[in-house]
């Protein structure tokens, strides 16, 4: 019998093609969904098998390499997350794909991540890595050529870094799989304890090998998850694609990122680099740096978030933002830590998903994107509005959403792991979100609508089947934390979190979220039995208020849409003129020219320049002493 | 969560309780401002009259369900906020939530607000809006860096464990890195109450009360009942960080008018500060000082 | 079959190319359909050789005149030779079909000549076992392709068939003054024997020698500085003789250096040639790549990349690992057959549109969909994208440099790899998302021929393991001269 993993790899891609190469109106919708619907099917049918924390291998040898890709506890965890986002953009591109060639490379980042996820050797886990970024650079290319160049480049940047990171370690170790690197890794790692400790010992991996393997591999990550200063990408990339394939993009394909930091710089050579890299203020200092960087992320992406004119670019900088809290929490270096990110991996993709959705359904239907030329939706589009809502309140962490109870864990690991500065950025961070969503709500669903705005209809059904999906999810794991966190206790294979599926305890604190939202409905009620006592409403519209006593005419949109955060950006105004992103560009400016001197100069079309290279290269070669 | 007799009526008692009382420190608010101004000022229940006032019209208008379900949000969301403290010798539902889910349910209340003044259409009210975001982002840094510090002293998240400790090694503003956090928070706390200087928010003679502006009837009643419970538990959050928590509830209620009173005081003094000053301050001194603090409980 | 049938792949091209003049007396519009009859013959005989040699596993050694060397001269195509001899018929019969469009100016018989004998040239100094029937060969190649650079008759041919024709020839003197030198010493000029008593050389006369040889080898092969002349006569010559210099002349140049790099790898100076070629190899990418950044003419800026690809398999061959060997000549193939596609592709549409300037490329997905999308995927797969050839064998290169601890020459070429990923990128912009135009119709024969080499990029990048599998042997005939040695069947002089 032909074993799952392969089918779960590879139909979304045959699916892909067939798509493109069909593109027939229709026909490529339905096998553009059959592609994403296989995957999680399949991936679900083998839940039982990975739950008992058996695993799945699927081994090809191909250019005599031997690849292997395996479903097991952890990897059908970020599986089944990438699956169930695959099908929601599945959903969603089934109402905004105009073309075979979006759901080519859609369908192909799909599988690309799902090999990404399951390889078990560094070879596969490059070759999808590089076709991830292919695929999602070719989705990006179509719509804008700057933003798309830019990604690739920092994409490029980040994967041959880590193809260094690959062939030294293939230098030292002469192995590709991740099995026997990581032993030797582990065994590496308690000799350089020996050493530490005064015995002689002769390392597999120098300290130095060790601080270029570590720099390459979270160059390569860090670009992928967007942390800081590589997430220039990030914004332009997010927000010049088809939204429905943003959903995946932003939701999953960063979460390479983040996978690649934990199942590559943590548990295949944690241990190593601890030893070799040594500690800071009791913290393993590779631990902090990561931990530095995922704080210093949520922070300036955050701000910029806030200050954003345009929609995708909003939700853009918070999905950077929101990774960064993923990385803030590995950082943590405990195993509460290392749970609270493995729960926001799975919160972040399905409230960012689902916003992502609802600004395609949104910008499907009116076409705009800037927040100046939005306004009173909710009437319009109610059912996205609601879900829109859902994906606001999981975002800002308000309990009792899935956004809440992993961001709860990651406040609780940064705290308990000592580091006071970082878990400060944390509650800077989640106050700016708050702020941001708001914008999000204010400028696209309330207050007065643009007259232009009057005949937009609701979202179309696959992208509210899609939202719905979302949604329910958003909140099943926000009441029932226990289900996730009851699989990731398997991931450490002991209870990191103890409780049951509606409460999680820690070792210093504990969250109910049932308790919590029961008594929040409670409250609700009381509060709603307060206003049903009270006397009837009369239903006035949005222009009949208060002005002063001015008047106030249909002509004039009272709105604030503009600027809405002009007084933050007054108090950051220094900090403002600084751009990773324009330095970026400068750089980018200077090797050009840089160029054209180089060629220039060089090949200067002089024949007798020419022959001087020769003499030269004779003269090296007298003075190296070879002639 | 069995169900629990004693439990349910003493969540009806307190909240009974906790309601009354928010609407007396509303009024102790108002009365102290009015003499510190040496003025004669309203009678201490004069909020309650406003708001029994406020539910008994006849009419009152709105602008859709979001409106009208904001205020309810809001008052919802204090009201739990409140039932997970462990008020004085009354547990609650504390020990179902630790101290970072009541800090975050403390601030949802505002989300309702927010919603509600959002759906209004009113500019002012949006002013509002944006103006209390903008406060909430800026205090947010110094307040993060107050609770750290706490739960870096004590070693626990959970409130009730809090106060036993304290009950034990005495008040946490005895310890000096705490008396620091102490500061940091009690400058914070102006904000979340909405005093003076950084009644930001609803700033009546700038932006007419900004999200409140639209509300009249019955949701304005909702909005003042709120705020009483708000007020409520955040002084009593106060109280269970800094001052020892409190065996019963006159202790508690003592302690919770001290602090009452430091914010009335310090509201009477100082003027109100300007959106990006408020930012620029809390950025500045308090978090200065905040870092300080979780440094030294390290 | 005997072997010595093999040396038809020196007489096929050698005979023909005489009878260019007699064909043209016939019918002028003869000449190219012979063109393509000798190119498809040398393609049968080659492919017979291939299939011979890579069955049986054993070199076929063609004995001039039934001397046994080292006193005759000898041909060695071994698992190297036969597959790129291969290579080279191969790609010279396509080009002999995309002849008939892109050769317009006269004398066509002229050209018929110097085709087969620069096909001839490649041919031999892949084949050879002598050192001085190497030179020979050399010889032939540079100053036919000195003739074919000059060719289209414009001012600007002529000048850089001048710059080739300068640097070449001093290359090739140097060369030839490495030959006298090792011969002077040794005594003898088969490739077999100089492996065999390179150890015993006189230490000075061995360093000179092997530096001389590899220096004047570096022209041919392109190595910055030396490369100079390429990018102007990859310009200038007519669009068949670029895919020619790209796909198997500078191969064969890169084949003798490597080669005559490891049968004297037991001279004292070895280590220190490697790394200097390692360095001049390093370069070689890094100054092509960020040459072609701005290129605003495409033939030009494929043929910087060409340039940048062979340092990379300079790189991967002066490595002096079997792993780096087996990885430069899985490049060699997988460059061939890229280059070979988008120059073809660029040709025709310089051809076609008047000129190879980027603004031709405007909207070419609509105007020229089959040439669109197959320098589409000839770029995607010279960029390293997964799925295709180019993929496996950078992947490959990298992993030997690493290992030898070359790290620093790793993390330069993979720089200029991101360069060169932005100039192609860019390129694909303009084709397929920019301008518009009328749609042109495609030659089939062409179409076909470029669809097939898309086909085999993505059939090797698919499944790489046949293609490895021959690279793998072709890299240790190189690479174990012991071996080498041993199949030579020496007369036993001098030993």
């Amino acid at each position: 019998m032909i074993n799952e993993v392969p089918i779960i790899l590879f139909v979304p891609i045959v699916a892909g093609i067939l798509a493109w190469v069909l593109d027939v109106k229709g026909v490529r919708e339905l096998i553009g969904l059959a592609g994403a619907v296989i995957p999680v099917a399949y991936l679900i049918k083998v839940y039982p098998t990975v739950a008992d924390g058996k695993s799945i291998t699927y081994a090809l040898t191909l250019g005599s390499f031997n690849m292997s890709f395996t479903l097991n506890t952890m990897t059908w965890y970020f599986a089944i997350i990438g699956a169930v986002l695959g099908l929601t953009m599945a959903l969603g591109m089934v109402s905004t794909a105009k073309s075979g060639y979006n759901w080519l490379f859609a369908l192909m980042s799909f599988t690309a991540v799902l090999g990404v996820f399951t390889a078990q050797d560094f070879v596969s886990f490059f070759l999808f890595w590089e076709l991830m970024t292919f695929a999602s650079f070719m989705m990006v290319l179509k719509y804008n050529r700057h933003a798309s160049l830019k990604y690739f480049i920092l994409s490029v940047i980040g994967a041959y870094a880590m193809l260094l990171g690959i062939a030294l370690v293939y230098a030292r170790t002469g192995a590709l799989d991740f099995a026997t690197i990581s032993q030797v890794f582990a065994k590496d790692a308690q000799l350089t304890g020996l050493s530490g400790m005064g015995y002689h010992a002769t390392l597999t991996f120098s300290r130095t090998d060790m601080i270029l393997l570590f720099t390459f591999f979270l160059t390569a990550f860090g670009v992928k998850a967007g942390a800081f200063p590589l997430h220039v990408w990030a914004p332009d990339a997010y927000s010049e694609t088809d939204q429905s394939y943003t959903t995946f993009f932003s939701g999953v394909l960063s979460k390479a990122g983040v996978y690649g930091i934990f199942y590559v710089l943590l548990m295949m050579m944690g241990a190593k680099l601890y030893f070799s890299l040594g500690t800071f203020h009791g913290h393993p200092l590779f631990l902090y740096i990561i931990a530095w960087i995922g704080a210093i992320t949520v922070v300036v992406a955050s701000f910029l978030a806030v200050l954003q004119e345009d929609l995708r670019k909003l939700l853009a900088y918070s999905s950077v933002g929101q990774v960064g809290y993923i990385l803030l929490a590995i950082g943590t270096g405990t195993a509460l830590g290392f749970s609270g990110a493995l729960f926001h991996v799975l919160s972040h993709a399905i409230f960012k998903g689902l916003f992502w959705l609802v600004t395609a359904a949104v910008i499907l239907r009116t076409g705009k994107t800037r927040f100046e030329d939005f306004g009173g939706l909710a009437e319009k589009m109610p059912i996205t509005f609601a879900m829109g809502l859902v994906a606001v309140l999981s975002l800002a962490g308000i309990p009792p959403m899935a956004g809440f109870a992993s961001k709860w864990l990651i406040y609780e690991a940064a705290i308990q792991a000592h580091m006071p500065l970082v878990a400060g950025a944390i509650f800077l961070g989640s106050a700016l979100a708050f702020a941001y969503v708001v914008r999000f709500l204010y400028s696209l669903w309330f207050g007065q609508r643009p007259s232009d705005l009057d005949d937009v209809k609701e979202a179309p059904a696959p992208l509210l089947v899609g939202m719905g999906i979302l949604g329910i999810l958003n909140i099943v794991f926000g009441i029932a934390p226990g289900l996730v966190v009851e699989y990731i206790n398997k991931l450490f294979r002991k209870p990191v979190i103890t409780g049951n599926y509606y409460k999680m305890i820690t070792p210093n604190g504990t969250y109910n979220a049932l308790s919590v939202t029961l008594v929040l409905i409670a409250g609700i009620v009381i509060a709603g039995l307060l206003y049903v006592y009270g006397a009837r409403a009369r239903k006035v519209p949005v222009t009949d208020t208060y002005q002063s006593g001015n008047p106030v005419t249909e002509e004039y949109n009272l709105s604030i849409r503009r600027n809405f955060y002009r007084p933050l950006a007054e108090a950051l105004d220094f900090w403002l003129k600084y751009s990773w992103d324009r330095f970026y560009e400068r750089l980018g400016q200077l090797s050009e020219d840089f160029a054209d001197v180089l060629r220039k100069s060089v090949y200067n079309g002089n024949v007798q320049s020419y022959s001087w290279y020769l003499a030269i290269v004779l003269l090296i070669l007298a003075l190296w002493g070879v002639l | 969560m069995n169900f629990d007799v004693r439990l349910v009526l003493e969540v009806i008692g307190m909240l009974l309780y906790a309601t009354f009382m928010g609407f007396i420190f509303m009024g102790i608010e108002r009365k102290a401002m009015a003499r510190i101004q040496r003025r004669v000022g309203p009678p201490i229940y004069q909020p309650i009259i406003d708001t029994l006032k406020l539910l008994g019209k006849k009419e009152s208008i709105s602008h859709g369900f979001i409106y009208d379900f904001g205020p309810i949000f809001a008052l919802g969301a204090s009201i739990t906020a409140l039932l997970f403290l462990p008020l004085a010798n009354f547990q609650l539902f504390s020990s179902n939530a630790d101290l970072i889910v009541v800090a975050y349910l403390l601030e949802v209340p505002m989300l309702g607000i927010m919603l509600g003044a959002m759906s209004s259409g009113n500019p002012y009210s949006a002013l509002g809006v944006q103006r209390g975001l903008l406060t909430m982002v800026a205090m947010q840094l110094p307040y993060g860096l107050a609770i750290i510090a706490i739960v870096q002293h004590f070693g626990t998240f959970k409130l009730g464990e809090i106060v036993a400790l304290q009950q034990v090694h005495g008040w946490s503003i005895l310890v000096p890195a705490l008396l620091l956090a102490m500061i940091v928070f009690d400058i914070v706390f102006q904000a979340m109450i909405g005093l003076e200087p950084f009644d930001i928010i609803t700033a009546p003679a700038e932006i007419s009360m900004g999200p409140m502006l639209e509300y009249g009837g019955k949701q304005a009643a909702i909005l003042f009942t709120q705020h009483a419970v708000q007020l409520f538990a955040e002084t009593a959050f106060f109280a269970i960080l800094f001052l020892g928590g409190a065996s019963n509830l006159l202790e508690l209620l003592i302690k919770q008018i001290a602090v009452l009173f430091i914010a009335i005081f310090v509201a009477s003094i100082y003027p109100r500060f300007t959106i990006d000053q408020a930012a620029k301050f809390f950025w500045k001194w308090p978090t200065i000082i905040g870092i300080i603090a979780v440094l030294l409980t390290v | 079959m005997n072997g010595q049938y093999a040396s038809l792949l020196i007489a096929i091209p050698l005979i023909s190319a005489f009878f260019v003049p007699v064909i043209k007396a016939a019918s002028k519009k003869a000449v190219m359909p012979f063109l393509v009859l000798v190119t498809a013959a040398q393609t049968a005989a080659a492919a017979w050789v291939f299939n011979e040699v890579y069955t049986t596993g054993k070199p076929i050694i063609v004995m001039a005149g039934a001397w046994r060397p080292p006193v005759g001269i000898n041909l060695y195509i071994g698992h190297f030779a036969a597959l790129f001899v291969f290579i080279v018929a191969a790609v010279s019969f396509l080009l002999s079909i995309y002849n008939f469009k892109t050769i317009k100016i006269e004398p066509i018989d002229k050209y018929a000549m110097l085709f087969l004998l620069l096909m001839l040239g490649a041919t031999g100094m892949i084949a050879t076992g002598d050192i001085f029937n190497l030179f020979v060969f050399m010889e032939i190649t540079s100053i036919t392709a000195y003739a074919l650079t000059a060719y289209n008759k414009t001012g600007e041919a002529a000048e850089a068939s001048m710059k080739y024709m300068i640097l070449g020839g001093i290359g090739s003197s140097f060369f030839l003054i490495g030959i006298a030198i090792v011969y002077g010493s040794l005594g003898t000029l088969n490739m077999a024997q100089i492996a065999q008593l390179a150890g015993s050389m006189n230490a000075t006369a061995a360093q000179a020698g092997l530096a001389l040889l590899i220096f004047g080898l570096a022209v041919e092969a392109e190595l910055f500085p030396l490369n100079a002349w390429a990018p102007d006569a990859y310009q200038a010559a007519p669009h068949p003789v670029t895919v020619m210099f790209s796909a198997f002349v500078v191969k064969a140049g890169l084949y003798a250096a490597a080669r005559l790099l490891y049968i004297m790898q037991s001279v004292g100076s070895w280590h220190s040639v490697l790394k200097l070629v390692v360095i001049m190899a390093t370069l070689t990418v890094l100054v092509a790549e960020f040459s072609a950044l701005r290129q605003r003419n495409v033939k030009r800026m494929i043929a910087y990349s060409s340039i940048s690809q062979v340092g990379f398999i300079a790189l991967a061959l002066a490595l002096g690992t079997q792993a780096g060997v087996d990885a430069g000549v899985f490049h060699m193939v997988n460059h061939a057959i890229v280059k070979a596609l988008l120059f073809i592709a660029v040709g025709y549409v310089a051809v076609e549109l008047g000129g190879a300037e980027m603004e031709n490329f405007r909207g070419l997905g609509r105007r020229m969909p089959i040439t669109a999308f197959s320098i589409t995927i000839g770029s995607l797969a010279v960029i390293g994208i997964p799925m295709f050839n180019v993929f496996w064998s950078k992947l490959r290169i990298i992993l030997a440099t690493v290992d030898v601890g070359y790290t620093w020459a790793a993390a330069l070429v993979l720089i200029a790899s991101v360069v060169e990923a932005v100039y192609y990128l860019r390129l694909l912009h303009v084709i397929w998302f920019e301008g518009s135009g009328e749609r042109i119709t495609e030659s089939a024969a062409l179409g076909a021929i470029m669809l097939l080499l898309v086909a085999l990029v993505i059939v090797i990048g698919v499944y790489p393991d046949y293609v490895w599998n021959l690279a793998q042997k072709a890299g240790a005939d190189i690479f174990n001269v012991a071996q080498y040695i041993k199949n030579v069947p020496l007369m036993g002089v001098g030993a």
